[in-house]
């Protein structure tokens, strides 16, 4: 039985560390919910006081509409996951999965030997296990171990599964398949997930939604797309993309109708209808952050188009078939992603170019997006 | 002079179960203000190297030269090589220019001086205006390049770095990588520098050493590691999304080659023919690897080397997304755009560049396109003494 959890106004203190800053979300029933955030932001803090490890300090928990506050962890129905897989090195592969089931207090009930053989059986055939149920943990590869935590999880059928990190440290073959095959386990059961991760790919692609979360407090929920396309200010723009999205500080300017961003190393035109947006939402103020990501960013070897910036190359970084230039215009660095072939060796000045429709905007002090 | 040439070198760890190979046979030979950078799994040697370099571990067997200079008997303090630390080791009670000054004032320099070369490092790594903070009011970024500069204060011939920035967060990531190669222009400094991560090694590194299992895979310019892999582990631990694989069956006259799969038949491009060492194709079974990027999925059927398969997943990651195909009982991953829309098992094609394909044989995993002669010439270190 799945549910949906509300939260309530969560507070967490360690000491004088606020640790979660009243955080309230709601998480619908069999939805894959991804936590990102940078290392300290709270993830697992968030993951423990779900799952009753630690205990919150204000606020309110709800499982399907009943607090579940005082409720002791054994009796939540939550199953955890963690990135070190947490199994027991000395038992087999089928008694690490059948150990949830053996301890007393397993939703109040008694297995029975042969019960419990074949529910093991049935989620280690799910997971196409059963061929490794004799191994020790020692045998298995990262991916298997991996597939055993699950498993280990999944007999216990529980309402909610909480997964912390659980593929961070695998290497990067590993972790495109567990990827899929997480994303894949989830959507067949249907059962309601918190997913943690600092990985800003590894949230895009796998959550429903994705609550961006950044010392404690919750920045932004939203689709992958939405949070992608629509992020909520600076901080979350820069997280969420691989290269982070280059924002330069610049004066707003008006003249002859035309509106401009004017820095002291470049002057470029605003497009008509963003600029007449901004004017009516800087009024009085006329800084704002003009932010750009480096895949719209285009090099041009000779001035050519309007609009265009002189820019000296410092750094040609090549993986693979793109490379990443940084680029400077005057002392401010810009990032650039392209495709290898449009790049030519050995250049020093180029001209670049922003994509007028990647365009955005940001509040110069409270870093806020301005919707345009 | 700081060139570093390492000689047949060997680290054997004695352990109760008998003695453990942490290092087989490497050779390298790195030039005056190469910056080179020593990629692979964990526990692949890449740090056991360093650490010998640096004289933290003794030298099994073989030669370490620095300079002129062989260093197997020279203690750490006087091999004149700094190194800076994944974890930054800074002294948290002390200010940032105490730490920088630290080396300094253990040799005894004069008080006059400490300040100037302090002042110098601190100027290059912008760090000036946090000279008096204490370390543990720092950022990740702010720490990394007050070790950096603890490293440099004592001007020493060889610079090694092991994981500096592997877990600073993506952001900082992308800055302090251009920052640390920028820092390498301007010092022509020979830097030997420790990752596990690809991308560090690819866009930061003048030449790559991969290793693996204690052996040198290959060592090689980005450009060739990338497209010219000397066999199948680099070719599958460089790239993201990892190269694809497929067996398949060389056959056919020299001029008229193909590759031939259950899934797929292609006439082997002429590019790629004239390169084909006769030596490496010692039997007719082959390994095709196509990296992601290189391939596109269609609709329609077009091309006898078309693959046919059912979508398993896909993945939408901002700008881009990857289509994971299954291929028979094998994932097939391949680069879409982000607006791509499949429904899933939906039968689709995949296409790929034929030029861009690299060959290997089955059985000893090289790329047939590259000849013994490089192989032995690589693993036996030509060009030493």
């Amino acid at each position: 039985m799945s549910v949906d959890i509300r939260i309530e106004n969560l507070y967490k203190f360690y000491g004088i560390i606020e640790a979660l800053s009243n955080i309230n979300l709601k998480i619908n029933d069999g939805e894959f919910f991804v936590l990102l955030g940078p290392s300290g932001a709270g993830k697992t803090s968030f993951i423990k006081v779900i799952a009753g490890v630690e205990e919150e300090d204000m606020g309110n928990i709800y499982f399907k509409n009943n607090l579940i506050n005082k409720i002791p962890a054994y009796q939540r129905d939550v199953a955890v996951t963690f990135e070190s897989y947490a199994l027991y090195a000395h038992l087999s592969v089928f008694d690490n999965m059948a150990f949830p089931l053996k301890g007393p207090l397993c939703k109040n009930k008694r297995y029975l030997p042969e019960q419990i053989d074949k529910i093991v059986h049935k989620w280690a055939k799910f997971l196409q296990i059963e061929q490794l149920l004799k191994r020790l943990p020692q045998e298995l590869s990262g991916g298997q171990k991996q597939r055993v935590a699950m498993g280990r999880m999944l007999v216990r059928e529980p309402n909610v599964f909480l997964m912390d990190e659980p593929i961070a440290h695998l290497d990067a073959k590993l972790k495109h398949i567990m990827r899929a095959e997480l994303k894949n386990i989830q959507r067949e059961l249907n059962i309601t997930t918190i997913y943690t991760t600092p990985d800003q790919l590894e949230a895009l692609s796998m959550g429903d939604r994705i609550a961006v979360i950044n010392g404690g407090k919750i920045l932004q929920v939203g689709k992958p797309n939405d949070i992608f396309n629509n992020p909520v200010n600076e901080w979350v723009a820069k997280f969420i993309s691989d290269i982070p999205m280059n924002t330069i500080s610049c004066n707003f300017e008006v003249e002859n109708g035309k509106c401009f961003a004017v820095n002291p190393h470049f002057k470029i035109t605003l497009p008509k209808e963003q600029g007449r947006k901004l004017l009516n939402l800087l009024k009085d103020n006329n800084r704002f952050d003009l932010g750009v990501r480096p895949n719209k960013v285009f090099i041009n070897t000779s001035e050519k188009k309007e609009n265009s910036i002189p820019a000296d190359v410092s750094i040609v970084e090549d993986i693979g078939r793109t490379k990443i230039i940084s680029l400077f215009v005057g002392d401010i660095e810009i990032f650039s992603k392209i495709l290898s072939t449009e790049f030519p060796k050995n250049i020093k000045k180029v001209w670049i170019k922003f994509d007028e429709e990647s365009l955005y905007y940001f509040n110069e002090k409270t870093k806020a997006r301005y919707a345009i | 002079m700081s060139t570093v040439k390492l000689e047949n070198v060997w680290k054997i760890y004695k352990t109760r179960k008998g003695d453990v190979i942490g290092v087989k046979n490497l050779n390298l030979d790195i030039k005056d203000g190469e910056f080179v950078a020593l990629l692979g799994p964990s526990g692949c040697g890449k740090s056991s190297t360093l650490r010998m370099l640096a004289g933290l571990e003794e030298i099994t067997k073989g030669k370490i030269w620095v300079g002129e200079k062989i260093m197997n008997e020279i203690i750490p303090q006087d091999r004149n090589i700094a190194m800076v630390f994944e974890n930054y080791a800074l002294y948290t009670h002390k200010t940032v220019f105490e730490n920088i000054a630290f080396p300094l004032v253990l040799r005894g320099i004069l008080s006059d001086e400490i300040k100037k070369q302090v002042y110098w490092v601190a100027e290059i790594l912008k760090i000036v205006d946090i000279l008096n903070e204490n370390t543990n009011k720092l950022s990740g970024g702010q720490k990394q390049r007050v070790s950096i500069g603890r490293a440099l204060v004592r001007s020493p011939k060889v610079l090694l770095m092991d994981e500096p920035i592997s877990h600073l967060e993506a952001k900082l990531r992308t800055h302090m990588r251009a920052e640390l190669t920028r820092l390498q222009r301007k010092l022509n400094r020979t830097i030997i520098y420790v990752t596990h991560d690809q991308h560090e090694a690819m866009t930061m590194a003048d030449r790559i050493a991969v290793m693996n299992f204690g052996e040198l895979q290959q060592y090689d310019t980005q450009e060739n590691i990338y497209n010219r892999p000397f066999n199948e582990f680099v070719a599958g631990f460089i790239g993201e999304p990892p190269i694809n694989m497929f067996n398949c069956n060389l056959e056919g006259e020299f001029n008229d080659l193909h590759l031939i799969s259950n899934n797929f038949q292609l006439k082997v491009p002429n590019k790629i023919k004239i390169e084909i060492k006769k030596e490496q194709v010692l039997s007719k079974e082959m390994k095709l690897g196509i990296r992601p990027q290189d391939m596109i999925i269609v609709k329609q059927k077009r091309n006898c080397r078309n693959i046919s398969g059912e979508i398993y997943h896909w993945e939408v990651r901002g700008d881009d997304g990857v289509a994971m195909v299954k291929v028979d009982k094998n994932i097939v991953m391949v680069k879409t755009p982000a607006d791509f829309k499949f429904s899933k098992k939906e039968e689709v094609q995949i296409d790929f560049d034929p030029e861009k394909i690299i060959i290997f044989n089955k059985h000893t995993t090289k790329n047939i396109c590259v000849s013994e002669k490089e192989f032995v010439s690589f693993a036996e270190g030509e060009g030493y003494y």
